[in-house]
């Protein structure tokens, strides 16, 4: 099993390389590329050349992505040529508050989503079913942004109950934070919610044919338990994947609901420093969003081991 | 669909209580199919709104008259009312159909185009091939489509194509991966392996006998793909970086209603419903299609 993880470590540090590659090569082969953007501010070619100069963008490209590698390593992302700021710190400050958003969402799609799961797959066909499914795949085709922008209308602009948008730091009193990030985080998780709980619920019901659930009822087991702990324990790890794969949509939404909330993010970063041609900034902030998709899909193999200990074997004998 | 047919335990003779749990699972599909031929009707509404609504618009979408500002729906002439610029917002809703289910299912076909190959041959062939193509679609899973499409936005031209493009690409790992699943699962079996005997060529094979066991799955994958390409499409459309204002697009116009919210809630409603209904409807047809193709991942 050691062996297996390690396996899936080692893929996972190839895909980060060739993203690295990607994203560097992506931002440098841009027509209007960092070198354009930055000499189109510049007042004389000479002024431009000594910009170019300065951010070393007029030394070949291996030797840009060499360097600019080195600097990833130890932490150092560049410099935003806009705000003289450097990346690495830009990054830090906002990274927390995407990640506070992303788990909350995150959190209030699994509990709304795998509870509903398991109870409609429970009784299939039932009025509660019908109306969980329908209401689940309303969820799933609700745009977040328009969800989002009701959300604000009704509570905040009508209701007055709940601030439009903005951002209040931790540090500042969690009430005033929780308050301002209650409403992007159930719009970001709706439809989260609805793709947990339609995976748990298909898994369920496959869970609930099964021989072994037979058996447990046989033996005269509570039909709670039966549910559960042995069913759901199985169904898990689908849901356990589903929930990996989806984070790249949650990416995605994070963005937007980063745009129509005003949330000061990484997801407003990235927007902003397209915007702005700032390429060092839209680098960083492309990579860190990269590496963090990685890292998630790493985590989702590793608990797939760990869940299920049938594919411990499998995995261990090198299939892929 | 078997679990509530599967009675606890010891196999009895079919009890009252039993035979009506059986009847309401029975009943759990036709209910199902019923919602998912609504779905296709749906679908298929919109596409021909998209196609035809244009011909049927009463006004020129793009055609300001500064006389009639922010006029609410029901208005004169005017059935869904006005915009910020006086356009008629019906004209523009008919008219953004186009666009926003363009990019939607023109990306996805893309995706297919390519994932579905590019799978085949990762399964078919194995060894570093199949290695070097899906580390390099893991690597393409790694970016969201909005960050290719943050990417694209400043290469490609026009802007429904780098829509296109981004939320295409975006599919082709996904489409690769069912489509590389796919073709392991058969690429050893007795009569594929016949057919290599027989000496057919790889391509012959690909496309005769492990073509027709991928296209069910990819299918599948296709259809629950369009309402999120859809959905995708427009919201590249509200964050600036698909169809560019004053092409009138769903996504665009619920960003440009914003800033009118407070006079005009309406101009946010429609569109935005729009696009809400056109992924329910394109859900539902896809939920049909999977039922209908994958009877193990019957919903």
């Amino acid at each position: 099993m050691t062996w297996a993880i390690a396996r899936r470590v080692v893929i996972a540090l190839v895909t980060l390389l060739l993203a690295t590659i990607v994203v560097f090569g992506a931002v440098h082969a841009l027509p209007g590329g960092p070198a354009t953007a930055l000499s189109a501010d510049s007042t004389s070619p000479t002024a431009a050349a000594a910009t170019m100069h300065a951010y070393g963008f007029d030394q070949p490209l291996p030797v840009q992505y060499a360097k600019w590698i080195g600097q990833v390593l130890s932490g150092q992302l560049g410099t935003s040529p806009l705000t003289d700021l450097p990346v690495s710190a830009q990054l830090a400050q906002r990274l927390p508050i995407t990640l506070e958003l992303a788990v909350l969402s995150l959190l209030f799609a699994i509990v709304i989503g795998v509870p509903a799961g398991v109870a409609t797959a429970a009784r299939p066909g039932r009025l509660t079913d019908w109306v969980a499914s329908a209401v689940a795949l309303g969820g799933l085709s609700l745009p977040h942004f328009w969800f989002g922008i009701l959300a604000i209308l009704i509570f905040a602009v009508h209701l007055h109950v709940l601030p439009s948008g903005g951002f209040v730091p931790l540090a500042n009193g969690l009430g005033g934070n929780l308050e301002h990030m209650v409403m992007p985080a159930i719009v970001l998780g709706t439809g989260l919610a609805a793709v947990i709980m339609r995976q748990t619920r298909a898994a369920m019901i496959e869970a609930l044919g099964a021989d072994y659930v037979r058996t447990a009822r046989a033996k005269g087991m509570r039909e709670w338990q039966v549910i559960w702990v042995h069913a759901l324990r199985n169904s898990l790890i689908t849901v356990v994947t589903v929930v990996g794969l989806q984070l790249g949509g949650l990416i995605a939404g994070v963005v937007t609901v980063e745009v129509v909330f005003n949330i000061p993010g990484i997801g407003q970063l990235t927007l902003d420093s397209v915007y702005q041609r700032d390429y060092p900034t839209l680098q960083g902030a492309v990579l860190l969003t990269a590496a963090a998709y990685i890292i998630v899909n790493l985590l989702t193999d590793v608990c797939y081991t760990l869940i299920n200990p049938r594919l411990r074997v499998t995995v261990t004998r090198g299939a892929t | 669909m078997t679990a509530g047919v599967a009675g606890p335990g010891v196999p009895a003779p079919v009890s009252a209580r039993n035979a009506a749990r059986i009847v309401r699972a029975a009943k759990v599909r036709p209910r199902f199919s019923a919602l998912a031929i609504a779905g296709t009707v749906g679908s298929l509404i919109v596409v021909l709104i998209a196609i035809f609504g244009p011909l049927a618009a009463p006004y020129d979408p793009n055609a300001t008259n500064f006389a009639t500002v922010l006029a609410p729906p029901g208005a004169p002439h005017h059935l869904l009312g006005t915009d910020q610029l006086g356009r008629d917002v019906l004209s523009r809703m008919l008219y953004g159909a186009r666009s926003t289910l363009a990019a939607g299912i023109l990306s996805t076909v893309l995706g297919t185009l390519v994932g579905l190959p590019y799978g085949m041959i990762a399964g078919y062939f194995r060894g570093p091939a199949d290695m070097l193509l899906m580390r390099v679609a893991d690597v393409l899973l790694a970016f969201p489509f909005l960050l290719l499409a943050v990417g694209l936005a400043t290469i490609s031209s026009p802007p429904l194509w780098t829509a296109v493009l981004a939320l295409g690409v975006a599919q082709v790992p996904v489409i690769a991966r069912i489509a590389r699943g796919a073709t392991l699962e058969v690429r050893d079996l007795e009569y594929v392996q016949a057919a290599l005997v027989n000496g057919e060529r790889d391509l012959t094979i690909l496309r005769r006998q492990i073509l027709p066991n991928v296209l069910r799955p990819v299918t599948v994958q296709t259809t629950v793909a369009i309402p999120t390409s859809i959905v995708g499409a427009a919201i590249l459309a509200f964050l600036g970086l698909g169809v560019q204002p004053p092409t009138a697009d769903w996504g665009g116009m619920l960003a440009q209603a914003q800033q009118y919210l407070n006079q005009s809630v309406w101009l946010g409603v429609f569109p935005g419903a729009a696009i809400f209904i056109t992924a329910l409807c394109f859900n539902l047809f896809g939920d049909g299609i999977t039922d209908a193709l994958n009877p193990r991942g019957r919903r």
